[in-house]
């Protein structure tokens, strides 16, 4: 199943592009860097995009329970304006983590993670060229794509060691965008409910509420600053409630956008944990990530 | 070439790949190590209630452990905590028996300075602790229900890290020391204070040996 998944949802990523325009910004006739994931549409927009993500991550009461993660997540991603309205969206993950258990144990697991397809919508769109405002509709699915890696005896490993959620989540959302050249704005609420589980641990709902501001003195450079807030239920396993998950945890993160050349955007993000009201022992190091994303 | 390549690739991100590798390992032993004695012991049973190493700490972390388990009681941290376990197992021995395995624990890693075994009845008409044998030349049992706390001190500190991850810990009781003072009258009789003397004699003779 998740074979037959993955390559389908990679040829639906290698959709073969329809004949460019002269360039992303021509196109839109809006000189803004924008970076995965709140692109402007036109029609036959492809585009593809890589991201390099590191950051670590701490559960557990030390010297008891904790658990010390370090996970390197590597994703393509290709989206593919079907018309100025749609767009269609994959997220392939490869993922590296390492689990470091308080009795000193540790599982090194790498696979692929769980693949993101989805359609964004532009329900309202102030005007076609150059638009001022963009407010889109988003849905998709999340797949257990995810390898559920276990034990000698057959048990899963704890969900820390997993690279994915081993859940069908379904993902739904609303974006708005405003665009004012030197400066625009980004704003998301975005809601994952898992409606099947495939392993012994059941990761709950998520809700994800992002804010990005972006200021771009050139048109070769922008500064950003993102606010990101998630909100996660607690984690089940093997029936019983993870102390150390669920609860509200907050991002900021400031971010240079580069584009060398037309069509390539490149963006260095680093990732500061903020506000944080978490249940029991859960810490989230700095993360970092470098992404490049080029229209084709 | 390049196409192996991303063959191999595709397998590793379908398939994926793990690298486990193992984490302390404690191994709890009971043995009987007794010498002799007037009392000529044929068998011993202990009810073991649970097994714990102690991290060595300072007062001050002590007392904020004593802390956290008045504040907090439950059983949370001690449910996920591997340096201890509650076992609520009977074990018996008859005179001469080799060393017993009860448990592994696999502590975090660090120093521990003591390992503590916890007696107590596992069922309602069990006993803590008991021993039969021959005293004065004649048969006697002595049982208690009282709950037991052993705690040795390790010393040197058991040391858990990634070059020692393992260790065999060994309780050495030596039940033919456990009636000392203690008559086959006064077994007999029984009574709250030869109960008491008993247990003072099994805490006094309790000892661990620690073999890496």
């Amino acid at each position: 199943m998740r074979w037959i998944l993955a390559v389908g949802l990679v040829a639906v990523s290698s959709f073969v592009a329809a004949p460019a325009d002269a360039c992303s910004t021509c196109s839109t006739g809006d000189p803004t860097l924008t970076v995965t994931g709140v692109e402007q549409p036109f029609e036959g927009r492809t585009r593809v995009s890589l991201q390099m993500q590191h950051r670590t991550e701490s559960t557990g009461v030390s010297g008891v329970d904790a658990i010390d993660i370090s996970e390197q997540r590597f994703e393509l991603s290709g989206a593919y304006a079907l018309s100025e309205r749609l767009f269609l969206a994959t997220k392939i993950p490869l993922v590296r983590r390492r689990a470091r258990y308080v009795n000193l144990a540790r599982d090194d697991v790498m696979s692929l993670g769980d693949v993101e397809a989805f359609a964004k919508w532009f329900v309202f769109r102030d005007r076609s060229l150059a638009p001022r405002h963009l407010v889109a509709l988003n849905g998709g699915l999340s797949l257990p794509t995810g390898v559920v890696f276990e034990d000698e005896l057959g048990r899963p490993l704890p969900l820390e060691a997993q690279v994915g959620s081993a859940s069908l989540d379904v993902l739904a959302g609303v974006s708005y965008s405003w665009f004012f050249s030197p400066f625009s704005m980004f704003v998301s609420a975005n809601a994952g409910l898992p409606v099947w589980h495939g392993s012994t641990f059941r990761t709950g709902a998520v809700g994800l509420v992002s804010w990005a501001m972006q200021y771009q003195p050139f048109d070769m450079v922008a500064l950003r600053l993102s606010l990101d807030a998630r909100i996660d239920q607690a984690v089940r396993e093997e029936g019983e409630v993870d102390p150390h998950s669920g609860g509200l945890a907050t991002v900021v993160s400031p971010e240079v956008v580069l584009s060398p050349f037309d069509d390539l955007v490149l963006r260095a993000v680093v990732m500061l944990p903020a506000y944080r009201a978490v249940r029991g022992d859960h810490d989230e190091g700095v993360s970092v990530l470098f992404g490049a994303a080029y229209d084709i | 070439m390049t196409s192996k390549l991303l063959a191999l690739l595709g397998l590793v991100m379908l398939a994926g790949c793990v690298d486990r590798a193992d984490g302390t390992w404690a191994q709890i032993n009971v043995a009987d190590g007794s010498n002799e004695t007037a009392f000529e012991h044929a068998s011993l049973t202990l009810g073991v209630a649970n097994i714990e190493l102690v991290p060595c700490a300072s007062e001050l972390a002590r007392a904020a452990r004593w802390l956290g388990d008045v504040v907090l009681p439950s059983a949370y941290a001690h449910a996920w905590d591997r340096s201890v376990a509650f076992s609520a197992q009977e074990t018996s021995m008859a005179a001469g028996d080799p060393e017993r395995a009860l448990l592994v624990l696999s502590p975090a890693g660090g120093r521990y300075c003591e390992a503590r075994i916890a007696l107590a009845a596992t069922a309602e008409h069990a006993s803590s602790v008991a021993v039969r044998g021959t005293l004065d030349g004649r048969a006697v049992t002595m049982a208690t229900n009282l709950h037991v706390d052993l705690t040795s001190t390790l010393d040197p500190p058991l040391e858990f890290h990634l070059d020692a991850l393992s260790a065999d810990l060994t309780f050495v009781v030596r039940p033919a020391e456990w009636l000392d003072g203690l008559t086959a009258e006064d077994v007999e009789a029984g009574g709250e204070a030869v109960e008491l003397q008993f247990v003072r004699n099994v805490a006094r003779t309790t000892s661990v040996i620690v073999r890496r």
